[in-house]
């Protein structure tokens, strides 16, 4: 098919283009008005995005900061201003402030502010942790990809409310139902209240007011949309939270979204008056049509209040005729926000998460229920100065809920343990097949290391050791023990050696040893989000047994033991002994990983490496082996096949080649572009993974000169330049153009010469690409590649 | 790069990104998030980034990338008041707009990017190939693959 052929479709991709961008009534996805949804009223936000709101400002941040630290500088100048209502709706993009804001980025305190009103600081803060890997970069303003989906943290403070001794924690859980919620937090890290009703969307639209309150207790307001269900949906309510008592009372309501024949739509919002101190709730209406894109009415404000405190409590001035005259749907009532949880987290200087949390539902101050929860700390979510807030997952059985802790940092600890966990894990996928695996994760945290003053932490020892054990149970079947250790340090994975296993069943006692090399090697895991899971927490820890070099060690707590291991020389083996069952005749298994301390180098073999030289290979014997494998009239893709089984699938073989990479690109995130090379050749590997398709290509780039294979077409890598002309299909004529004397357009001639030819070869999966590149020089060192490719 | 072309850059090319994002997880809101998401995370990254010339793509990449994610972990679903806040479609050609055609023709990701460079961004092969880092024979097999997948797609032209 020839360009002209394409001519037509380009045309109409062309055109689309042209059209999707002009029709896109598009607001801006970057703004730092979007920081103030509270305050925006030109138009509607939806308020389920602060990582939005919070981008915006961070984009604006780095622009006056340098980088995050700056970044939480500005937005706390931007809280205020918020909080002051000075900038107005809709302004420009965040970073057009950046001039005017220059002055800030010299350290300078706060903005001023109104009287008597705090300001509203959002720190959006997230990793880039994966599932199985501690990442040792903590930065803040970006997502936080963890299981069971998005999660981010905000943390909302005032002077108000720190002078009480509150952290006030916007969150917003991802998972499927999109909740989110707020906790307030002592300084002693206690979590005075946690607001997470069942039926509110995330996250709030928060509007912190600290100052003297007619109320006499700091109080903030918000507004979080209340997901209903049948006809309507997305019922905004506005609440205030007493900072002191940590009550919420719910203040007002802008009346259902309905669906119908023509489509409703209100939101509320938040602004405070500058000039007048009062702090309006205003709610906005908009009308659809039933097709999509139809406005039939405009914003309209249909209703413009003022927060007054009544004597007894929060309220508007003149309530709504949506309170008068639709029922509320009585599912959020305040008494239910306030059973949504009072956590008592223990905490004391060395504690880095608590063991137990005691959820206690109060209603009217006083408790009527009292549940405690064992906790598994997931992810470091926030770290500030020598406090850090982790979530924590208070898992009964399947996905829990999360929580957040704050944590006290020891910089003066050289060495602790912050996180242990032991679950019996019973994983159902929908076909029926079940497997059993224990998880243990350990989560050493360096924290001497940490720099409180610098704006982005790097954390160069710091490590996770996770230990999955899959277990077959069952009549008739053996136990199968299937374990790997990924011991992480700094950015360098370890890998498992020797897991051993003991499984009890009564006085039958069952002990297997196997040896993991080369196998069970996953760094990203898979996506348990298909499984039904039970997971149970440890019932008992009978011992754990370090063997080291000094011989064996018994401890009666994992964290003991593992504290021992990791201090231990060389390599420690670690066995514990738990049971999960509480019946009498209890299956008591024991599982064992060893911790390797080396830590890999470029030049260092991977221990338990097998001798195949395709696999985890230093580099300069990859590239001696992978010239013996260069025989003469081999095909590329016999190569292919031989150093990268792609009939077998090569991504367990591309990770290995990655331990022996001496070059590597890694473009965005996706981390999949090897390059091998000398000065003969140049081979490529990548793997890019889709959501339409897994495409793994190789690419190998042979230059002038290099011989051992057989090229097809007839060509030979020893072919000329005017030889690989002909073969593109260049008459004479043109192959004499492009050795002779081109002449430009602005009548420059340039003499160039064909100097070179190189082929690319391309193996996909579904099939060759070929093309060939030409060199062409005008004489001087400056060569001029041109690829040309033959469709 | 500093960070007043950084900003420049974000900002002319804000409204693409969008659109990159919006093709993936069809989701204003959540769109929007990605575009936030990348540009915190490409700010962040900025000193890998060793050819600014780079930049559109690489950045392009990276929305891409955080879209999907966000599209795997279960973003928000289609919301008609995210759609019409940010994104107006025509209904009389919505089955004929420029993501619903590449999204028909089931590209994978680096050719939907090229197209997206190429159309939206306005920029030819060669720059497309810069940007992303990739042979311009590369992109121009998965440019031409993709055109000829789309044209094989019906009522197409």
């Amino acid at each position: 098919m020839k360009k002209s052929d394409y001519k037509d479709i380009e045309e109409i991709l062309s055109d689309k283009a042209a059209r999707l961008e002009k029709r896109v009534g598009y607001s801006g996805a970057v703004r730092s008005a979007d920081l103030d949804g509270s305050v925006n009223e030109d138009r509607h936000v939806r308020p389920h995005s602060p990582a939005l709101q919070i981008a915006g400002a961070f984009l604006a941040a780095v622009i006056v900061g340098g980088g995050t630290f700056g970044a939480l500088k500005y937005m706390e100048y931007k809280g205020a201003q918020i909080a002051a209502n000075q900038g107005g709706p809709s302004e420009p993009a965040g970073y057009a402030d950046a001039a005017e804001k220059s002055e800030y980025d010299q350290a300078s305190p706060v903005a001023e502010r109104a009287d008597g009103f705090g300001e509203v600081r959002f720190i959006n803060f997230a990793d880039d942790f994966s599932k199985f890997r501690l990442s040792s970069r903590i930065f803040a303003d970006a997502e936080l990809p963890i299981e069971n989906g998005y999660q981010s943290v905000y943390k909302v403070t005032s002077e108000e409310a720190d002078k009480l001794g509150f952290d006030v924690f916007i969150y917003v859980d991802r998972d499927s139902a999109h909740h989110g919620g707020i906790c307030v937090l002592d300084k002693e890290g206690g979590l005075v209240m946690d607001f997470k009703p069942a039926y509110l969307l995330s996250p709030p639209t928060c509007l912190l007011y600290a100052g003297d309150t007619p109320s006499g207790h700091q109080t903030f307001f918000f507004t979080a949309v209340q997901e209903l269900s049948g006809p309507d949906w997305d019922w905004t309510n506005l609440y205030a939270c007493d900072l002191v008592t940590g009550q919420i009372t719910k203040i007002g309501s802008t009346g259902p979204n309905a669906y119908g024949s023509n489509a409703l739509y209100t939101t509320g919002s938040l602004s405070y008056v500058e000039s007048t101190g009062e702090i309006l709730y205003n709610v906005y209406e908009k009308t659809y049509g039933t097709v999509i894109g139809q406005e039939l009415t405009a914003d309209n404000v249909i209703h413009n209040d003022v927060i007054v405190w009544n004597g007894e409590k929060y309220a508007l001035r003149d309530l709504p005729n949506y309170e008068q005259s639709s029922p509320d749907p009585g599912v959020n009532l305040p008494e239910e926000y306030l059973s949504g949880g009072w956590l008592k987290i223990r905490s004391g200087e060395n504690d880095y998460y608590p063991s137990s949390l005691s959820r206690k539902a109060v209603v009217g101050g006083t408790a009527v229920s009292e549940e405690f929860f064992e906790t598994v700390p997931t992810e470091i979510e926030y770290r500030s100065g020598d406090e850090l807030a982790a979530f924590n997952t208070a898992r009964k059985a399947g996905y829990g809920e999360w929580r957040i802790c704050k944590i006290t940092v020891d910089h003066k600890k050289e060495f602790s343990s912050s996180a242990q966990a032991l679950e019996y894990v019973r994983s159902v996928v929908g076909n029926g097949v079940e497997s059993v695996y224990v998880e243990y994760v350990i989560t050493w945290d360096a924290a001497a290391i940490r720099d409180p003053d610098a704006d982005r932490w790097e954390t160069t020892f710091a490590f996770r050791v996770i230990n999955r054990e899959n277990v077959v149970e069952g009549p008739g079947e053996a136990e199968r023990i299937s374990s790997y250790v990924n011991l992480v340090i700094g950015d360098k994975t370890l890998h498992p050696e020797l897991i051993s296993s003991t499984v009890y069943r009564g006085d039958k006692k069952t002990v297997k040893n196997y040896d993991t090399t080369g196998t069970l090697f996953i760094i990203n895991g898979t996506e348990p989000v298909s499984f039904e899971n039970g997971i149970y927490s440890v019932w008992h820890i009978y011992k754990a047994t370090v063997t080291d070099t000094d011989g064996a060690h018994e401890f009666d707590t994992v964290e003991d033991a593992l504290k021992h291991a990791v201090n231990a020389e060389g390599t420690a083996h670690v066995e514990v002994e738990l049971t999960w069952d509480t019946a009498a005749d209890k299956t008591v298994f024991v599982f064992g990983f060893s911790l390797i301390k080396e830590q890999l180098s470029e030049e260092t073999t991977v221990p338990g490496a097998e001798t195949d030289p395709g696999k985890k290979l230093p580099p300069q014997i990859f590239r001696e082996w992978l010239l013996t494998k260069l025989q003469p009239k081999m095909t590329f893709e016999d190569l292919c096949q031989t150093v990268w089984n792609i009939e077998a699938g090569g991504y367990q073989i591309k990770n290995d080649i990655r331990a022996a990479q001496y070059q590597q690109i890694e473009y965005g995130e996706d981390g999949t572009f090897m390059r091998y090379g000398n000065e003969g050749y140049d081979l490529t590997c990548f793997v890019e993974n889709d959501d339409a398709e897994t495409v793994r290509e190789a690419r190998l780039i042979l230059r002038p000169g290099f011989s051992g294979f057989e090229l097809p077409y007839g060509l030979s890598i020893d072919t000329t330049p005017v030889g690989a002309l002909e073969w593109l299909g260049f008459n004479a004529k043109q192959i004499a153009a492009l050795e002779g004397r081109i002449t430009a357009d602005d009548g420059f001639t340039v003499t160039y010469y064909t100097t070179s030819v190189s082929f690319t070869y391309g193996l996909r999966e579904d099939g060759y690409s070929v093309s060939m590149g030409i060199e062409i020089s005008d004489g001087s060192d400056d060569q001029v590649y041109i690829e040309i490719e033959k469709l | 790069m500093t960070k007043e072309e950084f900003v420049s850059s974000v900002t002319a090319n804000e409204k693409k990104l969008y659109i990159a994002a919006f093709s993936v997880v069809r989701n204003a809101e959540d769109a929007k998030d990605a575009v936030s998401s990348a540009v915190a995370h490409a700010w962040e990254n900025l000193d890998r980034l060793n050819d600014d010339g780079k930049f559109d793509g690489w950045l392009l990449r990276i929305t891409y990338n955080e879209a999907k994610k966000m599209k795997r972990h279960g973003g928000d679903s289609v919301s008609l008041t995210g759609l019409e806040d940010s994104f107006a479609y025509d209904p009389d050609d919505a089955d004929m707009q420029f993501f619903d055609i590449i999204s028909s023709a089931g590209l994978d990701g680096k050719s939907r990017q090229i197209l997206i460079l190429r159309f939206i961004y306005g920029y030819d092969l060669p720059e497309t190939a810069k940007m992303m880092s990739l042979p311009l024979s590369t992109v121009k097999t998965k440019y031409y693959r993709a055109l000829d997948k789309i044209k094989k797609l019906p009522g197409i032209i």
